[in-house]
This record gives structure tokens, C-alpha cells and sequence, in this order.
């Protein structure tokens, strides 16, 4: 800055916007660019001004049109609506996340955009239909675990969106209504790059899907859905050997060498393949059919695939060159100790549980012994989603030395507070390996039997912490208030049936408001606590959440009532004003 | 559990009730006042599984973790494991699926050990899978008659596969002879003999009358 009798102000003080923006084109990172922004004015100024991705990771936090007003240039926005736990049913449905104030504010400010992604909101026809009809070179449309439509906004969509190039639906909740939303394509169209609709339940016309893939040469993704037979998915293939992903439909046939042969023909040409998913309820008997792609995948989606046995493991244990391994624990040890062996460039694995309930008597011989495997012999090994039925801590205290480089941890034990199973003590020791070893670990879900002394580590240790998961866990409020007292970036914490009460939370009131959000249930809170932390801290949005059918208004509890469930994030726009009658903002 | 109670309503022999245990020879010597109940599969397989004695004590961990996953657990956990509604829907889906199909459920003992292990034969390919997933099982080395008297000097507590046919005797498992068996209404391989110096003894008892190779036709229970 010039100062009266100083030198003169920098040359590059005077430089025009246009060169700044430029400069910060290069920045990759939102968060880089948030940090330019608040250098000085000038900077504030060319940074909104050229931002052309916006990501919300929490569509409460601000207003839309104020998101809009600060960042006009947008071509490209994801939002998002729910926090995490709702996918596992414990928000009510009316909660909100409502799509339709976004896809209004951008039809009035961003009239070139291009992209829109909604994760875990409530996405109308209406809000399809205007998207279809306000943005002229629309080209993306990615929509999340949404709910809320039917294929008659889809049909909107793929009438009106004549350079759309991707349509993604992914794990939507989508009414069919038996609207032809495929055959609205005009004829001419000729620029699908990428299409997934297997989420959808209903048939599609298959003659109509055929000829869309045969004249979009640029098509790179397809995922079909369940009602698309093996058959017809080799005859796809046919038209489409460019194919780089593919979602297969169902993959399930009696075997017939016929049938055989024409899905392995249809594979043999498919050299681009590189990513392979699908709703799999795959006859062993089918996988041979795959084996000239295995080379040259490295990605394999099979956690809807109840094949097992030894095909399985031989089928994927062609696939050398796999990053990413998403499978069922039909896998089960000795599967994962040959996934061990064969693909040693594996960077995510991820084990869903196959009777998650206990149902089938427990025929799965999946244990810790898998992961301790994979982990001693998979170099690249950083993200981990795993469920199982039993842990030691000597099993995590060698995984964890055996991979310091891990980024994403999730272990999901199948039985909560289940201890370590041969010494029967807390999994605390296994769970502070893994924290004090993996120092760029941003993502944690623990599970098992777990006491306060855990936490003292993960607050000291989990630096880079970003979101840390936990349930049935604990013994008091010593273990929250490690937990927000430590965790230097911790922006997500997600919290269910721990003995956690309202001190914790009040003494590291401030420290939430760093956080991008927290969600407890069923916890030890009270009504008196959550109404303290709102005076507290104006700048958070504290939500008690009813079941929907209670009602009773927060003012008239008594200060000691309990809190099932408490949603609390940071916002610049206020209490919002959509709540259902469940959800009450202290 | 319901494949078992459904195909025991199928088949024609139930061979289960014939099932005597002071018929068997190796039975009547083993120290096991608890045996269960044969009658009474589904119970026995249900509460079945507890700590017992055995020659590791990983193995006897190992029967104590399957004792919590064979009880249908969660019922009153409100939605424990996280696993996403799209998941869930697809596993009930299949699990009804497969409740359709035929499931060919055994149980085996091993001497000594009271408490019997569950598996549905179908879902193994051949003789070969069924020998790894028994020696996964009860973590010890199953083998056949031919192969062991040629093996003696490298494996020296094998067992061996014997079967139990329809009128209730023990025959030696070689596999040519049992596939020929798979049109019979007896089928069925199971078992191990105790060997002159091993302690263990395998029962695998046919619950219904035919071995079928794993592709079946599916069929209404």
C-alpha cells in the first residue's frame, strides 16, 4: 500500500482485473481461491468475478441469489442438501433441501450455465422442466440421492437440452411415470457423452436406447438399469465399442453358450473399457465372458453382485490394473488375500456387507484377516470402506502401520461396541494406531466398542481430520470436547448413540462455527442445552428434529428435555424458512 | 431357518428324522451330552453356536463371533449398519430371490464339539469347494480315502470324506462314485472318518434327497 512520503505502490497494484483473473484461473483449489479473495478488495473484486465453479456443500449455509450476486460467472454449480446420515434414514423425509430456490436464482443469474449437480435434495419436475427451458447451452445434469421427480422431468429435460452431453442419476428415488423421457431425443441429437439411469426401475424402449447409442459416437458412459437383460447389453456394446464406463443392466441369465459367446464377442471389442459396474445377480458362469477387459479395468463396481465363489475371485484377480475395487464380503478373506496378491496398484477398496442383519446365519468368513492382507500388500491403498463382524486392535495397529499413507478410513463393525474379539477389550488401541500413523487421514468412521481414551488421541493426532464419523461409542462428554477441542480441521462431524451432552458442545461452542456442520442423534442432549448454544453462537443454525407426528414446540419443553436429534451448521443467510413442523430452529 | 424348514417339507425322504444317534458308531462314543436335538434343525441351528472346547482358541473365537451374527441381531437398533436404502433393497431383494430357489442345507459336527456348523451345498461348486470351505471351517485338513492312504507320510491327522447313504451307513467319499450318485436319491457326500491317530471326526448329514449340481432350475418352495 502507497503510503504519504513512501515509495510508490507496487506496479502490480495497477494491473487490470482481466490479468488477475487470469492469475487465479490457474489456482485448482475453491479453497485456494477463497483465500486470494480475501487478500484485498481488487482481488475479492476478479476473483468472484471469474469464478466459474461453485461448489455448496451445504445448501442452507447462504442464500442462492446471494451465491448467484457473489459469483456471476458461474458456468458449472453442485449443491448440496442433506447431511450424510440421512442416507441411512435418520432424517424425516419432509426435512428439506429443496432444490428449487437454486435452480431459480440461477435461471435469473447464471443464464450461460452450463452444469448442475444436486446431491441429496429435493429436486421437482418443475425444477427439471426450468432448468430445460433457462439455460441455453445446458450441458450437464448430475443429480445425487435426490428425490422428488418423475421421468416426466427427465423428459423435459432430454427434450429441451438439445447440447446436453451428460445426464447422471445416480441412487435418485425417480416415480415413473411411463413417460418416453428416452424418446425425447430428438433424432438429431447426436451429443450424449454420458448417460446413467440405473436408478430407474421401470423399462426403458430399447430400440429407442439402441439407436441414441449408435449415433452418439462421442459416448463414453453408459449405465443401464436393472430392466435392460443380458442380451441386450451385448447388443449395446456392439454399437458402442468406444465405451469407456459401463453399468451393466441385469446381469443375470440362465447359461447358454449362444448367450455366452455373443457377450463375450461384444467385450472383446470394447478395448476402451475402463470402468465396470452393474446390478449383478451374475451366474458365475458369465464372468469368463469378461475376462478380455480384466486387464484394462481399473475400476470394478460389484457391491450389488451376489456372485461368490472361486469365479469371482479368478475373474478379479485378472484385473491387474484396478484402482478401485467396490465389492461384496462374498469376497470374503481368502478372496481378499488373492485381491492382495493380483492387484497391487489398489487405491480404494470398499467390502459391503452381505446380511447386514444376521439373516443368513453368518456363512461369510470375511474378517479383519482380509484387510491386514490388502493393506500389507497394496502400496497405494488409501481409501477403505469395510464392514465386518470382528476387529482386534493387533490387526488395526498392523494395518495402520502398513499404510501410513491412508486418507479415507471407514470400518463398520457389524455388531455395535463390539470389542476387540480375541482379548475382548475396547478397540481403542487399534483406532489411536491408526490416527497417530496415517497423518493425512481426512476421513474416519469408527465402530466397535470404544471408550473416551480414543478420542484423546484422535483430537491430539487427526490434524488433517476433515469428517470423522461415530456411533455407539464413548463413555462421556470427555470424549467430545478431545474431539472439538482437537482436530485442527475438522468441518464434519456426524454423531449417533454416544453418551455426549450438552457440556461438550457449549464449551467448544465456537469451534462449530469453523465446522461446516454436526449432526448428533440420540444422544444425551437437552433443550436447554441446544437453546444456549443458539444464543451463544448467532451465526450457527441450531435444528431440533422431531419425529415426523411430534410437534410439541421447543418453547414450552423444559430445559432438561431430551434432544433425539440436532442438526447444527453455519450459515450467512439466517434461519431458514422452509422447516417441516418436525424440525424446530432453536 | 426357512430354506431348511421349507425343502424338508419337499423332500420325500426326510432323512433328517431318520437320523438316530445311537445308530452311529462314532456317535455313541463321543462324550456329548448336549447334542442337539435332530428333530429340531432350525432350533438347533439358531441357538446352536456357542463357546466350546476346541483345539485353538482362535477357532473357539471364531465360533463365538458367529454366535452373534447367527442371531438376527438389530431388530431393535434403529437402522445399524449404514448401509444405504438402494443396498438394503437389493440384498432383500436377492435374499427373496434366493428363498425361491432350492438350498440344500447340512449340518456338521465335528467329535468332540457339540455344537454343528451350517452350509448350503448348493451354493459350493463340486467336491473340490466343498473340501476348502469344510477345511476353512473347522480350520483342519479334510481329504479323501484314495488320496490320504497315498499321502500318509506328509499329512498325519487328515480326514477323510465319508458319506452317509440313505440307509444309514458310512461309506468313503471318491468323488467319481459320488457324482455318479447325483441322480440318486440318496446323494450325498459328508463326512470324515476318524483316522487311526486323529481325534476328529466329521458328521455331514443329508437333510434331503438329492445332490444337484449348483444350477438349478428355480423353483418355488
Amino acid at each position: 500500500m502507497g503510503r504519504a512520503g513512501g515509495p510508490a505502490a507496487p506496479p502490480w497494484h495497477s494491473l487490470p482485473d482481466e490479468v488477475w483473473e487470469h492469475a487465479f484461473s490457474f489456482l485448482p483449489a475453491d479453497a485456494d481461491r477463497g483465500a486470494a479473495a480475501c487478500a484485498c478488495h481488487g482481488w475479492l473484486r476478479a476473483e468472484r468475478r471469474s469464478r466459474r465453479r461453485l461448489v455448496v456443500p451445504n445448501c442452507y449455509a447462504t442464500d442462492p441469489r446471494d451465491a448467484v450476486d457473489r459469483f456471476p460467472s458461474v458456468r458449472a454449480a453442485e449443491v448440496k442438501g442433506k447431511p450424510h446420515f440421512a442416507d441411512f434414514g435418520l432424517l424425516p423425509p419432509s426435512w428439506g433441501a429443496y432444490a428449487a430456490p437454486w435452480v431459480a436464482a440461477a435461471a435469473d443469474g447464471w443464464p450461460l450455465l452450463e452444469e448442475l449437480s444436486f446431491k441429496r435434495m429435493f429436486v421437482t419436475d418443475e425444477c427439471l422442466e426450468m432448468i430445460a427451458s433457462s439455460f441455453r447451452n445446458f450441458q450437464v445434469l448430475r443429480l445425487n440421492s435426490c428425490e422428488g421427480f418423475t421421468t416426466a422431468g427427465l423428459a423435459a429435460i432430454t427434450e429441451g437440452c438439445r447440447n446436453l452431453k451428460e445426464l447422471d442419476l445416480q441412487e435418485n428415488y425417480i416415480d415413473d411415470c411411463s413417460s418416453h423421457w428416452l424418446s425425447n431425443f430428438p433424432e438429431c441429437y447426436t451429443s450424449l457423452e454420458a448417460l446413467n439411469f440405473s436408478c430407474l426401475h421401470g423399462e426403458v424402449n430399447f430400440t429407442v436406447l439402441e439407436r441414441l447409442v449408435s449415433r452418439c459416437r462421442n459416448l463414453k458412459t453408459l449405465k443401464l438399469n436393472n430392466a435392460i437383460p443380458l442380451d441386450n447389453v451385448a447388443s449395446l456394446l456392439r454399437k458402442a465399442p468406444q465405451i469407456i464406463e459401463l453399468g451393466t443392466g441385469k446381469f443375470s441369465a440362465d447359461y447358454h453358450p449362444d448367450l455366452f459367446a455373443k457377450v463375450e464377442a461384444a467385450f472383446a471389442g470394447c478395448t476402451s473399457l475402463r470402468r465396470l459396474s452393474g446390478t449383478w445377480d451374475a451366474v458365475p458362469d458369465y464372468l469368463p465372458a469378461f475376462y478380455c477387459v480384466c486387464e484394462g479395468l481399473t475400476s470394478l463396481n460389484l457391491s450389488y453382485a451376489t456372485v461368490q465363489g472361486p469365479e469371482l475371485i479368478k475373474f478379479i484377480s485378472r484385473c491387474k490394473n484396478l484402482l478401485q475395487l467396490w465389492v461384496m464380503d462374498l469376497i470374503e478373506d481368502h478372496g481378499l488375500s488373492v485381491v492382495a496378491s493380483s492387484c497391487s496398484k489398489l487405491q480404494e477398496l470398499r467390502v459391503f456387507p452381505s446380511d447386514p442383519f444376521g439373516h443368513n446365519g453368518g456363512q461369510v468368513f470375511l474378517t479383519e484377516r482380509g484387510l491386514v492382507d490388502v493393506s500389507a500388500s497394496c502400496p497405494k491403498l488409501e481409501s477403505v470402506l469395510y464392514f465386518c463382524s470382528r476387529m482386534t486392535n493387533e490387526a488395526l495397529v498392523m494395518i495402520a502401520k502398513n499404510r501410513p499413507n491412508f486418507t479415507c478410513f471407514r470400518l463398520a463393525l457389524l455388531e455395535p461396541r463390539s470389542p476387540d474379539y480375541i482379548t475382548r477389550q475396547p478397540l481403542d488401541a487399534g483406532f489411536s494406531a491408526i490416527v497417530e500413523s496415517c497423518k493425512g487421514l481426512r476421513r474416519l468412521s469408527m465402530s466397535g466398542l470404544l471408550t473416551d481414551l480414543v478420542f484423546k488421541s484422535i483430537g491430539a493426532h487427526a490434524d488433517r481430520l476433515e469428517m470423522l464419523s461415530l456411533a455407539f461409542a464413548g463413555d462421556s462428554d470427555l470424549g467430545l470436547n478431545d474431539i472439538l477441542s482437537g482436530c485442527k480441521s475438522l468441518k464434519k462431524l456426524e454423531i449417533r448413540d454416544c453418551p455426549f451432552g450438552d457440556k461438550a458442545l457449549l464449551a467448544n461452542a465456537a469451534k462449530l462455527e469453523t465446522m461446516r456442520s454436526l449432526w448428533m442423534n440420540s444422544c444425551s442432549l437437552t433443550v436447554g442445552g441446544c437453546r444456549l448454544l443458539a444464543l451463544k453462537m448467532p451465526h450457527l443454525t441450531v435444528e431440533i428434529i422431531n419425529d415426523p407426528g411430534e410437534t410439541c414446540p421447543v418453547e414450552s419443553l423444559p430445559f432438561d428435555s431430551p434432544v433425539e436429534k440436532l442438526y447444527v451448521y453455519r450459515t450467512l443467510a439466517g434461519p431458514r424458512s422452509d422447516t417441516p413442523d418436525c424440525v424446530q430452529i432453536v | 431357518m426357512l430354506g431348511m424348514a421349507e425343502c424338508k417339507g419337499r423332500s420325500q425322504h426326510s432323512p433328517s428324522s431318520s437320523m438316530d444317534s445311537s445308530n452311529h458308531p462314532a456317535l455313541s462314543t463321543t462324550a456329548s451330552p448336549c447334542r442337539p436335538d435332530r428333530q429340531d434343525l432350525s432350533t438347533d441351528l439358531r441357538l446352536g453356536l456357542s463357546l466350546s472346547t476346541s483345539p485353538s482358541s482362535s477357532s473357539s473365537s471364531l465360533h463365538e463371533a458367529e454366535s452373534i451374527i447367527s442371531n438376527p441381531r438389530n431388530q431393535v437398533l434403529f437402522n445399524w449398519p449404514p448401509i444405504k436404502p438402494f443396498l438394503r433393497s437389493a440384498l432383500a431383494a436377492s435374499a427373496s430371490r434366493h428363498r425361491l430357489q432350492r438350498t440344500l442345507f447340512v449340518k456338521v459336527y465335528m467329535e468332540g464339539l457339540p455344537i454343528g456348523r451350517k452350509l448350503d451345498l448348493l451354493l459350493l461348486v463340486g467336491y473340490e469347494s466343498l473340501l476348502v470351505k469344510l477345511c476353512h471351517m473347522f480350520k483342519t485338513p479334510i481329504t479323501y480315502a484314495a488320496v490320504y492312504h497315498q499321502q500318509v507320510p506328509a499329512v498325519k491327522a487328515a480326514h477323510i470324506l465319508t458319506y452317509e447313504d440313505q440307509d444309514g451307513d458310512w461309506m468313503m467319499a471318491i468323488p467319481d462314485q459320488c457324482k455318479e450318485t447325483k441322480d440318486h436319491k440318496s446323494g450325498i457326500m459328508l463326512s470324515s472318518k476318524l483316522d487311526s491317530c486323529g481325534s476328529l471326526y466329521f458328521l455331514f448329514c443329508s437333510l434331503f434327497g438329492r445332490l444337484v449340481e449348483k444350477y438349478l432350475i428355480e423353483s418355488r418352495c
